[in-house]
């Protein structure tokens, strides 16, 4: 029976014992995965459930669909996944472009103290909370003494009442998510760039290739698998939205909503005065069907085109 | 031998502490709402001083922050583990969470056997309002704040452009454009986020139509002071044209510049604002307002009140559930917490210490008995100001007057006794089990269409109001209208 598993070199068996110290040093990271991904996947129970606090989620009753009806019948299901996949694909791709862009611009700086500068004036935004940038962005933005509105205002034009134009807000929200992450996400590309052969890029410029000519040739497509990665990891989480963005700097603002309102401001704003578990995991369920759907299409794409690329 | 006697002492005492014959300290975690102070430790080191020699009780003290409020608070009570007491009050979900089972039940007799200065303290009309099918599951404050709306607006101003006092908001018209014209940097009204947002269209609303008061959420309304329980619904005639008239005079003040242009995303109440000079008009209630007063008297705005009442010139009083303790439902020493809370709430020494700090640290009395601040502390430094600490279940008859009240807020809390009537809902809970769905519906519609009435930005009022109307009716308000009369038929049989 053993020499039997031990000759099929495809049995479980077999692979267990000739990587045992891998599987063994494996194991902490499994068993956090198990514990702190897997088991509460279990949870996603409760968006079917009447939940009661003597029950807690495994013991209340069943409801069905009930939880989702809200959800639906609401009317705004359709125009929220529609504005929350095209604003996280917005910033996604502006992120993306951004922080490359900046990663390349810092990179050939010749000056240290130059780049150190730059890249610290970058990343600080990373460290401000939403909270803190709504209060920057009201008093930027407010129509009565607001930054902008004054200096307008100053040139003699007429102010704009930016928080009641919902045409802008498509702009100003992008803008501010990649002032916010652009430091960080350019670290990841620098750090990709710095692992780079500096070789190529000697032998490229004796051979008479000019900056951007090396840029495209040589520095671009050496970053591509880090920009596959990073794009995969940001589609995963596309059906999820930049919650407290949305809320902070737009506030429950009826006139915006239509242009601003993403799944989890709608869940938020529905059932802030309701506290109910069920309901808002359902929609957590919802959004992460989404979300496991689109990542499998997306890594399957990427899979056609370039098998070694794609995350699984 | 003696060390073998004191090893033995040792165990001997270690075995009487684990089986509870010695008595220990017993540990009681309590949750309330906001952030403590600066001060609210050294304030809980001295309760828990005198906790231990009383009753031999340690408390833990835990916050539930503002703005995580709608998430944390179930979730506490869902952990089940290590809460003994939580704040609970009607206006944050007592009857949702009670019919979910998160809170413990309680009866006259467990009250009246552990918590007997309470229950001398607290009339039968509050346990009927705590009730819920029938039972009791929270202990209501045994006096209910006695607070009305208000607006409070800059004397100062109006007697330097020459205007008649003004009594009413409606009548705020003439002083809104002196202000909008003569001072170009104050905003006449700065409306923050939430609170803000419908104070001045409800405070208009009242000229227009019977007393009415919310009885469920943001949608249905009730006449309080009406025995026979009736809904008034101000989007149907003959209330809709009213409901109008005061869209238009907000859209018309909106127009204007009277207010601010985006207070969704202005997280500056109108009363802070007021306080610092930068607008003309505050919004709040004549408890949250003394602060106000005295910071405005201080900078020389000579703050006048308008109280904000109903045609018939009253106001619904709090009931007793507005604010109260709920036991949770899973708690092991639930006799001690009832014991404990029966001295934070009616015993004068702990209820000063709770509600106002250390005497010299946080606050001080005058020679006559008013309370002031010691001396060398500001209100900004205050390490422990009144309200701030979330003990609003306290009992507040036995607060002293304070040093700061203003010659006009005195006067109004002798008005208060004839403004405040009896809503007759007050001893109904409503159970939304039945229509979260529809409710939850109808809370987004709220937000995106009647918000913007409300403040007055919209291009056409009559348009904006019809939405509204066909929004609720899509949304379903007939079928939880439909619940809530068959609830308050089923409850005032």
């Amino acid at each position: 029976m053993t020499t039997k598993i031990l000759h099929n070199r495809q049995g479980f068996l077999f692979e267990m014992i000739r990587n045992g110290r891998l599987y063994a040093m494996f194991m902490p990271v499994a068993v956090y995965f198990l514990i702190f991904a897997y088991l509460p996947m279990t949870g996603i129970v409760v968006a079917f459930k009447d939940f009661n606090y003597q029950g807690g989620i495994w013991g209340s009753p069943w409801n069905g669909w009930d939880n989702f009806r809200y959800f639906i019948e609401s009317g705004k299901l359709v125009q929220v996944t529609i504005n929350t996949l095209l604003y996280n694909t917005l910033f996604l791709v502006a992120y993306l472009f951004f922080s490359i862009l900046v990663a390349i611009l810092i990179s050939e700086m010749g000056s240290r103290l130059a780049k150190k500068t730059f890249q610290t004036m970058l990343f600080l935004p990373y460290f401000i909370s939403w909270v803190t940038v709504s209060a920057l962005v009201y008093n930027l933005f407010n129509y009565e003494y607001g930054l902008m509105n004054t200096l307008v205002k100053g040139w003699g034009m007429e102010a704009v009442d930016i928080y009641a134009d919902p045409n802008l807000w498509p702009v100003i929200l992008p803008f501010f998510y990649v002032w916010k992450w652009v430091g960080f996400g350019s670290v990841l590309f620098l750090a990709s760039i710095a692992g780079q052969d500096k070789e190529c890029h000697e032998a490229a410029s004796i051979d008479g290739a000019n900056i951007f000519y090396r840029i495209r040739r040589i520095t671009l497509p050496q970053l591509k698998p880090t920009i596959i990665i990073l794009l995969l990891l940001g589609v995963g989480r596309i059906m999820r939205g930049e919650f407290d963005m949305f809320y902070q700097l737009v506030g429950t603002n009826g006139n915006l909503i239509d242009a601003t309102d993403i799944i989890d401001t709608l869940v938020f704003r529905s059932l802030v005065s309701t506290q109910d578990f069920g309901m808002s995991s359902a929609a957590g369920l919802y959004q992460s069907i989404l979300c496991f759907v689109i990542i499998l299409a997306v890594n399957g794409i990427v899979r056609r085109q370039d098998k070694s690329q794609a995350l699984f | 031998m003696k060390k073998c006697l004191h090893l033995l002492s040792i165990l001997a005492f270690g075995l009487l502490a684990s089986t509870g014959i010695v008595a220990q300290e017993t540990k009681i975690t309590g949750y309330l709402l906001g952030s403590g102070p600066s001060g609210t430790q050294d304030v809980l080191d001295a309760l828990n001083f005198k906790l231990k020699a009383d009753m031999g009780a340690k408390l833990e003290l835990n916050y539930i922050g503002w703005n995580e409020l709608g998430s944390k608070y179930p979730l506490v009570l869902a952990a089940g583990e290590d809460v003994d007491w939580v704040y609970a009050a009607s206006w944050n979900g007592y009857a949702t969470q009670a019919v979910r089972g998160a809170f413990k039940e309680l009866t006259p007799e467990i009250i009246q056997k552990y918590m007997p200065r309470h229950w001398k303290a607290t009339p039968s009309e509050a346990w009927d309002q705590a009730k819920i099918n029938g039972k009791i599951f929270m202990i209501p404050t045994s006096t209910p704040d006695r607070k009305i709306p208000l607006a409070v607006i800059r004397g100062d101003l109006r007697k330097k452009y020459g205007l008649a006092p003004v009594t009413n908001v409606a009548g705020l018209e003439a002083y809104l454009t002196a202000v909008k014209k003569n001072n170009p940097a104050i905003i006449p009204i700065n409306l923050g986020s939430g609170y803000d947002i419908g104070q001045p269209f409800f405070a208009l609303l009242n000229n227009e139509v019977p007393p009415i008061n919310f009885v469920f959420g943001g949608s249905v309304f009730g006449n309080y002071e009406d025995k026979a329980h009736s809904l008034v619904d101000i989007l149907e005639e003959p209330y809709l044209t009213a409901f109008k008239k005061v869209a238009n005079t907000m859209k018309s003040w909106y127009t204007k510049g009277f207010i601010n242009k985006a207070p969704f995303a202005n997280t500056v109440l109108s009363k802070q604002s007021f306080a610092q000079g930068k607008s003309a008009v505050g919004f709040g209630n004549s408890l949250d307002i003394q602060e106000v007063l005295s910071k405005a008297t201080a900078s020389g705005f000579d703050p006048e009140i308008i109280p904000i009442l109903s045609r018939t010139g009253h106001s619904p009083a709090d009931s007793h559930v507005g604010n109260g303790v709920a036991i949770a439902a899973n708690s092991k020493n639930w006799e001690k917490t009832l014991q404990l809370l029966d001295l934070i709430m009616e015993d004068p020494d702990y209820v000063m210490l709770v509600y106002f700090g250390i005497k010299g640290k946080s606050y001080d009395l005058t020679p006559d008995g008013k309370l002031t601040l010691p001396a060398g502390v500001t209100p900004e430094k205050n390490p422990y100001p009144q309200d701030a600490a979330g003990f609003w279940f306290a009992k507040k008859d036995l607060f002293p007057p304070q040093a700061t009240w203003t010659s006009g807020y005195i006067e109004l809390r002798k008005k208060l006794k004839d403004i405040l009537v009896v809503n007759t809902f007050v001893d109904f809970n409503f159970n939304p089990g039945k229509v979260k769905n529809e409710l939850a519906s109808i809370a987004n519609v709220i937000s995106q269409y009647m918000d913007p009435i409300s403040i007055g930005a919209v291009s056409d009022v009559d348009k904006a109001v019809a939405t509204l109307i066909a929004k609720l009716k899509s949304a379903n308000q007939d079928k939880v209208v439909a619940e809530l009369k068959a609830q308050l038929a089923a409850h005032y049989k």
